[in-house]
């Protein structure tokens, strides 16, 4: 049998994504916010933690993990009491095992009266306290390392899509016509004025980055006509493995209108690429 | 701005960081998964029919092999299935069935996890024959197996350098750099195939002049492969790839 022909299911971008990571199973942490608000985190079984803002009662959650590295995890889970519901949270926690850091970033949908499916975040930077050690005063960053970066990242066996970095704020996302992230992707995307979106980039350590974007335009630009709402989706990336991991928060709309959580884990592959100067140097259509 | 291949200058001729202009640096492994620590702490007795061995890691990155002291890398390729390298040894662990293999030297051995499953996985090269498939392990790396019979396949290391643009492939390999090399087969679940494949010495292609045996977990649902690269004079290296199916296009599923 040509196992090209193995009656495997449909992937969209969570075809090469790591299994889930339970390896913290176990381990308590205490970590120690710039914002001002602490959290701890225990990670009480392969799928479960025990969470609270410090001073608060703590919170049981399903989480997921995948790792960047050998010690950078990727972990989050959905705030249960607003799963489902118009004030849907979910958080990130990127924990570096390497350098004792954290950096937090708080999602959630609700906030914006013209738009209730536009995801909001917030990111805090911090730092892991273990007793007996001194504590870092170090801290991840938001970082203009990553501009000037061109990437081919490979979603699964018939999708590639093409990021440039070129702003602290923006991101482009096309891909070529070999790509089926044409039938997949294109027609939403060739609605909108440009292919732009808004980005945050995060340095956790050389070579090593939390790239944040959220479809915001998207959802602004379509106002539910098409099936991408809000989506926000954040990315441990690896320039030395030249592979990223992360996970998607947000929510789609079925042909009928329902609208529904978009949840996954995702992973890539990578490789340069050249890009088309026409992409390259085209306008950002959403700024002055 | 000028530029020339994928590099960026600016107009005083200065050139714009891409990260990715230094993504080739690991070679065939840079794709490799991290490290998983999953099985830290845990010790698996494997029952091969003929044989027992015995799998320990005490802590990550600590591991023994029938109670020897060696060094470790696991990749996790799916809830609860593993593929290990313990110093030489390879190990496959599907802990949903309490199935394992082991590659020790020349020797395939399906076996049992004693406690947690009763049979041993079969081997199946029959089922991969006529599968001809790159497994791209890094930036313009890749491996091509082609299964031609249930013993043996031909297979060929992209070259050692190359233009790794566009959709991540450097030139088809030369005609000259195909092998036909001996391989085993065993499978696992539905979709995994262990393939270890022999290999004779080969030039200027991505992996190491020395090597002697691939080991890969293929996973034909998910289209990935992990395992090892392993020969003469280098360290036994970790790989991961993605599958990219020769004569394959976006039409076959459309």
């Amino acid at each position: 049998m040509n196992l090209k022909n193995y009656p495997r299911k449909h992937y969209a971008i969570n075809q090469f994504c790591q299994p889930h990571n339970h390896e913290l199973k176990g381990r308590k942490f205490y970590f120690s916010m710039d914002g001002g608000t602490d959290y701890e985190l225990e990670v009480t079984g392969e799928k479960t933690v025990r969470w609270n803002k410090v001073g608060e009662e703590p919170k049981e959650a399903v989480y997921e993990c995948v790792k960047g590295d050998d010690t950078t995890y990727l972990l989050d889970f959905d705030v249960a009491d607003t799963v489902m519901k118009e004030n849907a949270t979910n958080l990130v926690f990127i924990i570096d095992l390497e350098q004792r850091l954290v950096t937090i970033v708080t999602c959630w949908i609700g906030w914006n009266r013209k738009f209730p499916y536009l995801v909001k975040s917030e990111y805090d930077f911090g730092a892991i306290v273990v007793e007996g050690l001194e504590t870092p005063f170090r801290r991840h960053c938001l970082t203009t390392q990553m501009v000037g970066t061109r990437v081919e990242w490979h979603w699964n066996y018939l999708m590639w899509t093409h990021h440039n970095y070129y702003s602290t704020n923006y991101y482009t996302l096309t891909w070529p016509d070999e790509s089926i992230a044409v039938e997949e992707l294109g027609g939403p995307f060739e609605l909108l004025p440009c292919h732009d979106e808004i980005a945050q980039y995060v340095k956790i350590k050389e070579n090593l980055f939390a790239f944040c974007l959220t479809e915001e335009m998207m959802e602004r630009m379509s106002e539910g006509r098409i099936m991408f709402r809000s989506n926000n989706m954040i990315f441990l990336q690896n320039y030395d493995k030249m592979m990223h991991a992360g996970r998607t928060f947000g929510h789609a709309t079925t042909p009928d209108g329902k609208t529904f959580a978009c949840r996954t884990l995702f992973g890539s592959f990578g490789n340069p690429v050249h890009i088309p100067d026409s992409i390259v140097d085209g306008d950002n259509k959403y700024t002055v | 701005m000028a530029r020339f291949s994928n590099f960026t200058f600016d107009e005083a001729g200065v050139y714009i960081r891409n990260l990715a202009n230094n993504a080739d640096e690991l070679g065939i492994c840079a794709y490799c998964f991290p490290d998983n620590y999953e099985l830290a702490g845990r010790e698996f007795v494997i029952d091969c029919g003929c044989c027992e061995h015995i799998l320990t890691w005490k802590a990550p990155r600590h591991a023994a092999f029938d109670g020897v002291v060696c060094d470790t890398y696991v990749i996790k390729q799916e809830d609860d299935i593993y593929i290990a390298r313990l110093g030489a040894v390879c190990a496959v662990l599907d802990l949903s069935n309490g199935q394992a293999a082991l590659v020790i030297g020349d020797d395939v051995l399906p076996g049992v996890i004693k406690g947690m499953g009763t049979q041993a996985p079969a081997f199946a090269a029959e089922e991969m024959v006529e599968t001809n498939v790159d497994w791209v392990m890094g930036v313009g790396r890749y491996l091509n197996q082609h299964f031609v019979s249930a013993e043996k396949l031909t297979s060929c290391w992209s070259p050692n350098a190359g233009e790794a643009q566009g959709s991540g492939y450097a030139p088809v390999c030369p005609e000259s750099k195909v092998q036909e090399n001996l391989y085993k087969a065993v499978k696992f679940r539905d979709s995994f195939y262990l393939v270890v494949q022999e290999h004779k010495d080969c030039k200027e292609v991505c992996a190491p002049f020395g090597t002697r045996r691939v080991v890969l977990l293929e996973d034909y649902e998910r289209c990935m492969a992990s395992g090892a690269v392993m020969g003469k004079g280098f360290d036994p290296m970790m790989v991961t790839g993605y599958a990219r199916f020769i004569g394959q296009s976006k039409q076959d599923i459309l």
